[in-house]
């Protein structure tokens, strides 16, 4: 008798692992990197930049011309939408080669393989830099673009970078992400503190010297401030800092938890985590940290809010079904939905500049990954995965690049990719040990006079 | 003829062997389901047992435990029983807040502790294994904390004596990517003052 039963036992589970094994094979898109086949640019534009050339001048310094060549080829090749040509190549001596249309050979270029072309020449009179820079369509043979600039010699790579940012204009109908910066956790004194840099990690700044545990920096709107979490009053409380003062006031300091704040996309107000009432919820406080509005009521972990860019939508981490998933709030309606179904553990969610998306680290077989998912929980596509551990995601302004953490090379590092996922990369950031929990800048007021 | 026969022989021992099979299959469930009843009353009895049991054991260990801690109080000197009272942690299981048996046990000793010295203010530290986001850590750890306070409160501990801390993944005591090592992290620790 017990035959019968451990027969329809044995052909149950057969049928099981075969059901099992057309699901797992239909569904293969969260185990490989997905090509976002909507970027709108899947082929880099091929660019060609020479040395700028030299037009004499007084001052010192007078063979900058590679030097400024190859900062805008980096800039360029940081955006993720061009591949700068080798020099090594050029078929022509910068040096003998004019910068006007009709001195400018475009079928030698158009034969390297470039579809643009930049000719910049430069003259230094004491400490002062002249800049002429155009742009060339190889193809259609035709000036696109002509910009001259005067500026102290000093901010040359800002001047370079001001070019860089008006030729993404001309060329996208969008300013690039040339004046921004990056705020993180370094770790590189023995003790978390809060670090700003260049969006090339270059120009590193120590921002706190606090001699403790700094957390979760955020950029405010205006770029302004930054706030973040600091104990060095012996609790985990809210600190908003000017940038030009460098003092970090504390906004929030109630019993229990002050943290992950993330500003509103309009105006100087932040949602953050507080639990003075015993129970981690998210508030709405305005910039001196009153609370204005509690925003969700549960008996669960509340945590890590982000704005949709119109504000009228929350993305925020609930343990309320038992684990970590990521919920969206309507601020109209009051109402939360959850948004992540796939995976036990899913948190820091990051909403798109546009809006159209959000990003969130997400933990599968025994590793973090970051996955991305539209607003509406549909088109889930995972972005990195098979080295280490990759977490705490933040979008570029313009939305095109992705920066995060990353253990895969060992002590966690910040990591850079395109919004399909494709080109990681190592930021290049002159510090040692750690660093974390990355947030990008707004567009900031250009820094050359 | 023999063949068919032979044949027709055969088709009817096939259809009694099936129906035999199909009888068996049924018979096999209702009975399982009558054993199954039978069975879980039968458990349910043998599990208040158990749980009374253990509940006697328990509150025996803890009179033992408390006789000796009298015991060893009168011989050790008070510097020894703070030492004693910070040295020993609770550990939670990965993503959780709630107590564990042993992490009870800890907190009685904790709570008899701080019953006779009413003085004494206790800071306690949530801690988290180093998986997961900083923020979620920090409040998981908030309510590990929290979950060791209510409990020292509810076992006679005043209000005034506890305070709580969460370091979330910030203060790990080792670093490496293993379960004894995410254990040890995963920790309420009490430091007395």
């Amino acid at each position: 008798m017990s035959c019968c039963y451990s027969r329809n036992l044995r052909a149950y589970f057969l049928y099981l692992s075969v059901f099992l094994l057309i699901i797992f094979q239909a569904t293969p898109a969260v185990s490989r990197i997905y090509i976002d086949i909507n970027s709108p640019l899947q082929k880099k534009i091929p660019i060609a930049i020479p040395s700028f050339l030299n037009e004499g001048g007084d001052g010192a310094n007078q063979s900058m011309g590679k030097n400024l060549a190859e900062i805008l080829n980096n800039a360029l090749s940081f955006s993720g939408l061009f591949q700068g040509l080798d020099p090594a190549v050029f078929l022509q001596d910068p040096e003998k080669m004019g910068v006007k249309k009709e001195e400018i050979k475009f079928s030698e270029w158009r034969f390297l393989g470039a579809d643009l072309l930049v000719r910049g020449s430069y003259q230094i009179q004491g400490e002062q830099l002249g800049l002429v820079i155009r742009l060339f369509d190889v193809i259609q043979q035709k000036l696109l673009l002509k910009k001259t600039y005067t500026n102290d010699l000093s901010a040359a790579r800002q001047t370079i970078l001001t070019f860089a940012d008006e030729m993404m204009l001309h060329l996208t109908g969008e300013l690039g992400i040339f004046h921004t910066q990056i705020a993180f956790v370094g770790n590189a004194t023995g003790k978390k503190e809060i670090y700003l840099a260049d969006f090339d990690g270059s120009n590193i700044r120590q921002m706190t010297r606090d001699h403790d545990i700094n957390l979760s920096p955020v950029w405010s709107p205006d770029g302004k401030k930054i706030s973040y979490v600091g104990y060095k009053r012996g609790n985990p409380d809210l600190y908003t800092m000017d940038l030009i003062t460098k003092v970090g006031e504390p906004i929030s300091m109630r019993p229990g938890l002050n943290i992950a704040p993330t500003y509103y996309p309009k105006g100087g107000k932040l949602a953050a985590t507080l639990s003075f009432t015993g129970n981690p919820e998210i508030y709405l406080l305005d910039a001196r940290g009153e609370i204005l509005q509690q925003l969700t009521i549960s008996w669960s972990i509340d945590v890590s809010p982000s704005w949709s860019p119109d504000g009228q939508k929350l993305a925020y981490v609930s343990n309320r079904a038992g684990k970590p998933q990521i919920y969206v709030l309507d601020l109209s309606t009051k109402r939360s939905t959850r948004l992540t179904f796939e995976g036990d553990y899913n948190t820091s969610p990051a909403w798109s500049p546009r809006g159209d998306r959000i990003l969130y680290a997400g933990l599968h077989d025994g590793r973090f990954d970051i996955f991305m998912i539209n607003p509406d929980g549909s088109e889930l596509r995972q972005l990195t995965g098979g080295e280490g551990n990759n977490e705490n995601p933040c979008w570029s302004p313009d939305g095109r690049l992705i920066l995060f953490q990353s253990d895969r090379r060992g002590t966690p590092t910040l990591w850079v990719m395109q919004a399909n996922g494709m080109d990681q990369r190592r930021l290049r950031l002159n510090l040692g040990d750690s660093q974390t929990e990355p947030d990008w800048s707004p567009r900031l007021t250009r820094a050359t006079p | 003829m023999r063949k068919s026969r032979a044949w027709i022989f055969g088709a009817i021992m096939l259809a009694m062997l099936l129906a035999l099979g199909v009888s068996c299959a049924k018979k096999q469930v209702t009975m399982e389901t009558q054993e199954m009843a039978a069975d879980e009353s039968q458990q349910s009895a043998e599990d208040e047992a158990a749980r009374r049991e253990a509940e006697e054991a328990r509150l025996q260990e803890q009179r033992a435990r408390e006789a000796r801690q009298r015991q060893e109080a009168s011989s050790m000197s008070e510097a020894a029983r703070k030492a004693a009272f910070e040295d020993e942690e609770i550990h939670f299981d990965f993503d959780k807040y709630v107590l564990t048996p042993q992490a009870m046990m800890v907190l009685d000793d904790k709570a008899a502790y701080l019953r006779e010295h009413p003085e004494v203010r206790v800071l306690v530290e949530g801690h988290c294994d180093d998986r997961g986001s900083n923020e979620y850590n920090l409040a998981l750890g908030d309510r590990r904390a929290n979950s060791a306070k209510n409990y020292l409160v509810k076992s006679g501990v005043a209000e005034s004596q506890v305070t709580t801390i969460s370091y979330g993944e910030e203060q790990p005591l080792c670093m490496q990517q293993n379960e004894s090592c995410w254990y040890r992290n995963r920790r309420g620790h009490f430091s007395a003052r």
